[in-house]
């Protein structure tokens, strides 16, 4: 069966930042009237209990009883080894949604579905969705993982990817070029007329592809690797 | 039950419309919305909006884009800049279809978001990724 991009994707190729991608997320939650979209990264789990959370759209009213920034997974999770160690998505009834996700708020009423996502460079992420039973009858499960599974693409290439690739751009050579300068967050932001949170996210960019951990590091191995002068 | 606990602080938006009827609608989003203590500002132009900066400590704009028949955030947000403000600006319009929308971040936006999209959820997030300050880097 052929899938098709829906409707409600139709900003994918526009995403930039990461609420771009949230209000993707958003539009699939509505569209497919989830609960619950969770985007995790699984690269350090089992080893590591806590499992950090790259996106959560909450798509009910008592959003403010679920926080899911880091989650806490028992080793023996089978949701989560789904997610972790297998390759195919996979539907859970209520039973083992309530003994498995009990950090999800109230899921007295809830399925769930998990979306294993294997990058070709051997990382691993994945998707929680949850839904209410009487949802998940109504809906084309295949669809909605290809949806899921084509927002990730595109999240994975824009958001994650370039923030491991060793490649530093024109703007983070400027934000290197005044922290040379000593210059503050602050300063290059009124500087390039950006905003400190900006210049701070280039900067946290910059210290993780260049594997240094501050300013100083950060400005010295661009001196050694000819990147300013 | 994973619970982190987060440092209070109160985060200040200006929100900037020239419709006052949005104001309502804001503030009912931003106060559900956030999980924090959070002051909504609200003013229907720019001067007062860069008044409001000389006076206040902002955390973050949220700024319609047609403030003017004639103007958008292109000519809008370089004006706040202008004010030395260095906070998260995010463009709020009823139609983010336009294709100069795509180049928000060379006129100094952070995001930009539409106005049918705006919910306590999306604020919620909104002031998670961009108002609260998160992001420390050592000097040293």
């Amino acid at each position: 069966m052929k899938h098709q991009k829906p409707d409600c994707l139709v900003d994918l190729e526009r995403a930039i930042n990461k609420l771009d991608f949230y209000r993707l997320f958003k539009c699939l939650c509505v569209n497919y009237d989830l609960d619950l979209l969770a985007l995790f990264d699984m690269n350090n789990w089992p080893e590591e209990a806590s499992i950090e959370s790259l996106m959560v759209v909450v798509n009910r009213e008592d959003s403010n009883l679920v926080d899911l920034d880091v989650v806490s997974i028992a080793e023996n999770n089978v949701i989560f080894q789904n997610i972790r160690d297998e390759i195919l998505h996979k539907f859970w009834d209520n039973k083992t949604v309530c003994e498995h996700i009990s950090f999800c708020g109230d899921v007295s009423s809830t399925v769930g579905i998990s979306i294993p996502l294997h990058t070709p460079n051997g990382r691993h992420f994945g998707f929680w969705l949850a839904l209410p039973k009487s949802v998940s009858d109504k809906i084309d499960h295949d669809q909605l993982v290809y949806d899921c599974k084509l927002v990730f693409q595109s999240f994975f290439n824009q958001i994650i990817l370039p923030d491991s690739m060793p490649i530093i751009s024109p703007r983070e050579l400027e934000v290197i070029r005044w922290s040379s300068e000593g210059k503050t967050s602050v300063e290059i932001a009124i500087i390039l007329g950006l905003s400190e949170h900006t210049i701070n996210s280039y900067t946290t960019k910059i210290l993780q592809k260049l594997q240094v951990v501050n300013r100083a590091q950060m400005v010295a191995t661009a001196i050694r690797m000819g990147l300013i002068k | 039950m994973n619970s982190v606990v987060e440092e209070v602080e109160t985060i200040t938006i200006l929100f900037v419309d020239d419709n006052p009827d949005e104001f309502v609608l804001m503030e009912w989003l931003v106060k559900g919305g956030a999980d924090q203590n959070t002051e909504l500002v609200c003013v229907t132009d720019i001067e007062s909006a860069c008044k409001v900066l000389e006076e206040k400590n902002i955390s973050m704009i949220l700024l319609d884009n047609k403030l003017h028949l004639n103007d958008d955030f292109r000519t809008s947000v370089p004006v706040l800049r202008s004010k030395a403000f260095t906070g998260p600006i995010g463009i709020v319009s009823s139609s983010i279809e336009p294709e100069y929308f795509q180049e928000f971040e060379q006129y100094g936006a952070d995001f930009r978001i539409g106005k049918n999209e705006l919910d306590r959820n999306a604020i919620g997030f909104i002031i998670d990724e961009f108002a609260k300050k998160d992001i420390k880097i050592s000097d040293d």
